[in-house]
């Protein structure tokens, strides 16, 4: 282990104790064995025809600066796990949420809150779309996610 | 929702951001809400409430995390705006007061900004230094080391009993810059002929009328400054006899060295149908016109009432125009001479042609004008009946053509010793008891006598090597091989 990523070690450690009291509604820890990488299922718990019934899977990478600096967090796809309809999320899972952004994140957060904030969006979402520009991104994206330069400008949807 | 998805991707904002808040729970009485440890996990960690909420944390981790919204802000060039992440305050940090780090921001911040403007200042100085030096050279290399010395004016600054005065100070200084001018004005007499000419004739004439109405009334010998004022003047005239005597003939040459098809003379090349001048092309041609109306050699520097022999080989040198490119012309297959023969409203500009480009001229020969169109004055290097631009912009030529502009005046000096060695010693030494009898009896009229002999004799010798390479081209054959003697 980097002799930094202690201090996120440390950090991860309290939440997963956290996390092992007990999770919101709609959110389930799948796999957090050890401090880089953890996959939760989120479920969007209200009526909204675009995700009702459905599963969809999270995989936080955390650096070894975690919480200074935000996590990567995107959707994965798995034959009974698909990317939600989103147009803030792209349809190889990656999030335009200005909380996973430099700007937006604060060490505050944390994984819960992530989850919590992303089952939020999906709630209040009504349109059945990708992000515009979607097919060509996600053919010509090279970059990690908190790499792109993203451009925050819509808090309506 | 309209940004392109490629470069800058529209991205979800804070509507739907969920703020956790670790309160501490019964047990503890404290909790970091960066690493999340209480203080039963770390007893020793001083704690910090940075804001008015609940928020607290120890403040070894705040501190990181300040310096990570630190490096944000600096990345991005802003101030770093550091607010809790709960209730929005402003979380401020106290630094111990340095006085000597202080001091180093503000004279580095101070000193950042100046220093663009010092390096201007610097680079400029060196520049206006290395140029006077040059000015000082060629001053030195047609009036003598002495007359130089006396113009700047270093003896009389420094050799008088009342010592260094503003008056005289500036006095010495207005001369080294004119002498820093000399180059500068040799390059840009050279590369602009034509503009420079234009402003520079009219003032020439002025000056002379007004030297001619004072003292200077027709004494032999002329003063320095008569004769400066008279190099325009005379060079429009000598360019002008050139053209008139010399020009055909060199185009004749130059024609059949291109192996163009000859022409009448007064077949105004802008009547051929197949010319279509650019705009580029267009302009060009009027400022050869222009270059040409006034001559594109004359020339006297603005500062030459101040600067009276300095300038002298201002005139001179434009002369040595044209005729070098005869080097370079093999190489690019044309002449890169102007069309001034063309008047300069209807002035157009056929594009550089190859000399193997024979067919077009044929056909172009064929219209015949409808009126010959009387040429406008001319300058001796604006030979080329079909327009071929004189100099392109091909790096190596604007250096060479820099190069002979700022040779120009120990070339004349060079001529004008070589003057005082070869001819008899009467003519070439001041007599001691009488006023000197004529230009050959100062350096600085042997360097003008020089300068234009040079110019002549360099027009008559390129003339003669043209007369050689189109006697060349016209004699050439191709070589026979005898049928018994192939292998």
């Amino acid at each position: 282990m980097a002799p930094g990523a202690q201090f996120a070690a440390k950090r991860l450690g309290k939440e997963l104790t956290k996390i092992s009291k007990g999770l919101p509604a709609g959110i389930v820890l799948v796999q957090g064995d050890n401090f880089e990488e953890w996959l939760l299922d989120i479920q969007v718990l209200d009526s909204n025809p675009l995700y009702m019934g459905q599963t969809y899977r999270l995989k936080f990478k955390f650096g070894s600066s975690y919480p200074i600096e935000p996590p990567e967090v995107v959707f994965v796809k798995l034959p009974d796990r698909p990317i939600p309809i989103h147009p803030h999320i792209y349809s190889n899972g990656i999030i335009c949420l200005d909380l996973l952004g430099q700007q937006g994140w604060s060490p505050v957060q944390n994984v819960e809150s992530v989850c919590m904030s992303l089952q939020s969006m999906l709630t209040g979402n009504t349109k059945n779309e990708r992000p515009p520009g979607d097919e060509e991104f996600v053919r010509g994206n090279r970059l990690r996610p908190k790499d792109i330069d993203f451009y925050y400008h819509d808090n309506n949807v | 929702m309209t940004s392109p998805a490629s470069s800058r991707n529209t991205i979800y904002t804070p509507a739907h951001t969920i703020i956790p808040a670790p309160y501490a729970t019964a047990d503890t009485k404290h909790i970091c809400f960066i690493c999340l440890q209480t203080d039963t996990d770390a007893p020793n960690g001083p704690w910090v409430n940075p804001c008015p909420c609940s928020l607290e944390a120890h403040g070894k981790c705040m501190l990181q995390w300040v310096v990570e919204i630190e490096k944000q802000a600096r990345a991005k060039r802003i101030k770093p705006d550091l607010r809790c992440p709960a209730c929005r305050a402003v979380i401020h940090v106290d630094e111990p007061h340095d006085a000597i780090v202080a001091l180093q921001n503000a004279l580095y911040r101070r000193y950042r900004r100046i220093s663009p403007t010092t390096l201007v200042l610097l680079l400029s100085s060196c520049t206006v230094i290395g140029s006077s030096w040059y000015g000082w050279g060629a001053f030195a290399a047609i009036a003598g080391p002495r007359a130089a010395r006396r113009y700047i004016g270093l003896d009389t600054l420094f050799n008088t009993s009342r010592g260094l005065t503003l008056p005289k100070v500036a006095g010495v200084a207005s001369h080294v810059t004119a002498l820093a001018l000399i180059g500068p004005g040799l390059v840009l007499f050279r590369v602009l002929p034509s503009i420079s000419g234009f402003f520079v004739l009219p003032f020439s004439i002025f000056y002379g009328a007004i030297l001619t109405g004072h003292t200077e009334l027709w004494t032999w010998p002329p003063s320095p400054e008569l004769v400066i004022a008279t190099i325009p003047t005379v060079q429009l005239a000598y360019s002008y006899f050139y053209y008139e005597v010399f020009g055909p003939l060199e185009r004749r040459f130059h024609r059949t060295i291109h192996g163009l098809p000859q022409r009448d003379e007064n077949t105004p090349p802008g009547q051929d149908p197949t010319d279509e001048p650019g705009f580029l092309q267009s302009a060009i041609a009027f400022a050869g016109a222009l270059r040409a109306t006034l001559s594109d050699d004359a020339a006297v520097e603005s500062n030459g009432a101040a600067e009276p022999m300095g300038d002298a080989e201002v005139e001179f040198e434009v002369q040595l125009g044209g005729n070098e490119h005869e080097a370079a012309e093999d190489e690019f297959g044309f002449e890169h001479d102007m069309a001034a023969e063309r008047p300069a409203g209807a002035a157009q500009q056929e594009p550089e042609q190859l000399p193997q480009d024979e067919n077009r001229h044929a056909n172009r020969a064929g219209p015949p004008a409808p009126a010959p169109v009387p040429a406008p004055a001319l300058a001796p290097n604006a030979l080329d009946e079909d327009g071929y631009y004189h100099g392109g912009f091909s790096l190596t030529t604007a250096m060479s053509s820099i190069t002979t502009a700022l040779l120009y005046p120990f070339l004349a000096s060079a001529t004008g010793e070589l003057l005082r060695l070869a001819l008899p010693r009467a003519w070439v030494t001041r007599p001691r008891f009488r006023t000197p009898g004529g230009l050959l009896q100062s350096r600085w009229g042997r360097s003008f006598v020089g300068a234009c002999l040079f110019t002549v004799f360099r027009d008559a010798f390129f003339l003669y090597i043209k007369y050689r390479r189109a006697q060349m081209k016209t004699d050439r054959q191709v070589r026979h091989i005898e049928k018994a003697a192939r292998p």
